[in-house]
C-alpha cells in the first residue's frame, strides 16, 4: 500500500513538472492570490460521507481549508430470536421489540494546501492538517418488552440481573429492559494527503479530488449498558499501562471528489 | 498484489464475522440446553424437615409438549434441591385446556372462563407412591413461538408426609436418612396431610413439531 502511495506521488509530481515546461498563455493568466483575496466553496462526497469545504489563500501558494464531512446512516437490523437468561438457571427465547441503530460521524478538518511546485497555479497540492471528530459515533438500542420480565418477577433495577445473549454476546439489561451499545472513537488526529485541482477554481466552477491518510490518535472503545466491553484493535499501540493501551494510532485511507465554486472575482 | 491482499483480508474479516455469529448461536443453544425447562418452589414443608424450608423442584427430563390451538400438555421427570426431605418427587403431568386459542398472554385459572389446569405430581413418601392434584392451579403463557411456550404457574397442593419427621439428630449421627422410612411403633407408616404452595413456577417447553 505504501509503495502504491509513493508511486502515485512521484507520478503526479513528474506530471506537474512536465506541465511547467509546457505552459500555455492561459495558465500564465492564472490569478496570483494574496491572503484572503478570494474564497472557494466545495461540495462533494468522500469516504467519510458528504463533504463541505471553505478555502481561502493565506499565501500565494498556501490555502487554508476548513473541511467538514458528515455521515449519518441508520442501518436496518433484522429482529433475531435471542435468548434471555434469568437468575436460577432459567433461559428462554425472546425477540426484541425493535432495534434502532445509527452511525453519526462528524469530521472537521483544518487543512493547509500547499503548491510547492507552481506556487498556487498548479493542479497538485500537498495537504496536511488537523482532524477533529465527534467521539460517540455509533449508538445501538435493542428494546425488550418489560412486561415479559415482570411476569417472571423482574422489573426496574432487578432487570440488571437478566442477561440477553444476542449476536454481540451476553449483555445484562438495563432497568428499562434495553441494551444500549455505544462506540466511542478517537477525538481526532493528523491528516496528510494530496489534492488534485485548485481549492479555489480559476473559473467559477471546478472539480477537485483528494487522496490522503488520516492518522487518528486516541482510544476506541465500545460500551454496552455502561460497561466497557472491548477496546478495538489498532495498527500501532505505543503506550500501555496496567489497564491496557492509553492511546492508539489508527491509519486509514481517505478519498474525496468535490465540485468547487469560486466565490469572489480575482 | 494489493487487490489480492485486500481480498485476502476481506475474506479473513468475513470468516471472523461468521465465526463470531456462529459462536453467539452456540452460546444461545447452550444457555437453552443448560437452563431448566421446568422449575418451581414448594412452600409449606418447613414443619416436616429443617432442610425443606424452600424446596426447589426441577424438570430433569421434560418431554416436548403436545399442543393444539386450545390445549397444551406435557410430562416431566422431576428432581429436587434437597433429598433429605419426607417427599421425593417423581413426575409432573401438565394438561391445560383453554376456552380461547393458546397464545402469548393466555392466562388459565382452573375452573374459570371454561379453562382447566390439571397439574398432577407423583411423589414417594413413607415408602409409598402418591399422586397429588394441584388445586387452584393457575398458568400463564408469557411467550409462545412455533418452537417454545414459556410461562409461569402456581397452585396449592396437599402432600402426604410420614407423621414422624426425620430428626436432625439422625443426620448428625452420620447416617443418611432415607426419606419417609420412619416407621411407627407398630411398623406401619402414619401419614399426615401437609398443605403446601407451589410458587414461582417456570416452564420453557419445547413444542412438538406436529403442529
Amino acid at each position: 500500500m505504501r509503495k502504491i502511495f509513493i508511486s502515485i506521488i512521484i507520478l503526479l509530481s513528474a506530471a506537474s513538472l512536465i506541465q511547467v515546461s509546457a505552459r500555455t498563455k492561459k495558465e500564465i493568466d492564472f490569478p496570483e492570490r494574496s491572503p484572503l483575496s478570494n474564497f472557494g466553496l466545495g461540495l462533494g462526497i468522500s469516504s467519510e460521507g458528504w463533504g463541505l469545504s471553505l478555502s481561502t489563500p493565506i499565501h500565494r501558494a498556501v490555502m487554508f481549508r476548513l473541511d467538514y464531512n458528515m455521515l449519518l446512516t441508520y442501518p436496518h437490523d433484522p429482529l433475531e430470536v435471542n435468548v434471555a437468561c434469568l437468575p436460577g438457571n432459567r433461559a428462554f427465547e425472546i425477540r426484541p421489540d425493535f432495534i434502532r441503530q445509527g452511525f453519526n460521524s462528524h469530521v472537521l478538518r483544518l487543512l493547509f494546501d500547499w503548491d510547492p511546485i507552481r506556487q498556487g497555479k498548479g493542479r497538485f497540492w500537498l495537504t496536511g492538517g488537523l482532524i477533529l471528530q465527534n467521539r460517540e459515533s455509533y449508538k445501538y438500542l435493542e428494546q425488550y418488552d418489560k412486561s415479559v420480565f415482570s411476569h417472571f418477577g423482574y422489573s426496574g433495577e432487578q432487570l440488571r440481573d437478566v442477561s440477553i445473549i444476542n449476536k454481540h454476546g451476553e449483555i445484562y439489561l438495563n432497568p428499562d429492559a434495553q441494551i444500549i451499545r455505544r462506540m466511542h472513537r478517537q477525538w481526532g488526529g493528523l491528516y496528510l494527503g494530496m489534492k488534485f485541482g485548485n481549492p479555489i477554481p480559476k473559473r467559477v466552477v471546478g472539480v477537485t479530488g483528494e487522496i490522503g491518510v488520516p492518522i487518528r490518535v486516541g482510544t476506541v472503545r465500545t460500551e454496552a449498558n455502561d460497561i466497557v466491553y472491548l477496546n478495538e484493535g489498532s495498527l500501532i499501540e505505543p503506550v500501555f499501562d496496567s489497564y491496557g493501551p492509553v492511546w492508539q494510532v489508527h491509519l486509514s485511507l481517505y478519498f474525496s471528489l468535490q465540485l468547487t465554486f469560486r466565490l469572489g472575482r480575482d | 498484489m494489493g487487490v489480492i491482499s485486500f481480498i485476502r483480508k476481506g475474506t479473513a474479516a468475513l470468516t471472523v464475522f461468521l465465526l463470531l455469529c456462529s459462536m453467539s448461536e452456540c452460546d444461545k443453544q447452550s444457555a437453552l440446553r443448560h437452563g431448566y425447562d421446568l422449575d418451581f418452589t414448594i412452600e409449606g414443608l418447613e414443619g416436616t424437615s429443617q432442610e425443606a424450608e424452600q424446596l426447589s423442584v426441577y424438570g430433569k427430563d421434560v418431554m416436548p409438549a403436545v399442543v393444539s390451538s386450545t390445549s397444551l400438555s406435557w410430562e416431566a421427570e422431576l428432581m429436587q434441591s434437597v433429598i433429605a426431605v419426607p417427599v421425593d418427587f417423581g413426575t409432573a403431568t401438565f394438561s391445560i385446556r383453554s376456552a380461547e386459542t393458546i397464545a402469548a398472554g393466555t392466562q388459565c385459572v382452573d375452573g374459570q372462563d371454561g379453562a382447566s389446569v390439571d397439574i398432577s405430581l407423583v411423589y414417594t413418601s413413607g415408602g409409598t407412591v402418591h399422586t397429588a392434584q394441584v388445586e387452584d392451579a393457575a398458568l400463564r403463557v408469557v411467550l409462545m413461538s412455533s418452537k417454545y411456550a414459556t410461562g409461569t404457574f402456581s397452585g396449592n397442593v396437599t402432600l402426604k408426609c410420614p407423621q414422624d419427621p426425620v430428626a436432625s439428630e439422625d443426620i448428625s449421627d452420620g447416617e443418611m436418612p432415607v426419606p419417609g422410612t420412619d416407621l411407627g411403633t407398630d411398623g406401619a407408616v402414619t401419614f399426615v396431610d401437609v398443605p403446601c404452595r407451589i410458587v414461582d413456577g417456570f416452564f420453557n417447553i419445547l413444542l412438538q413439531e406436529t403442529l
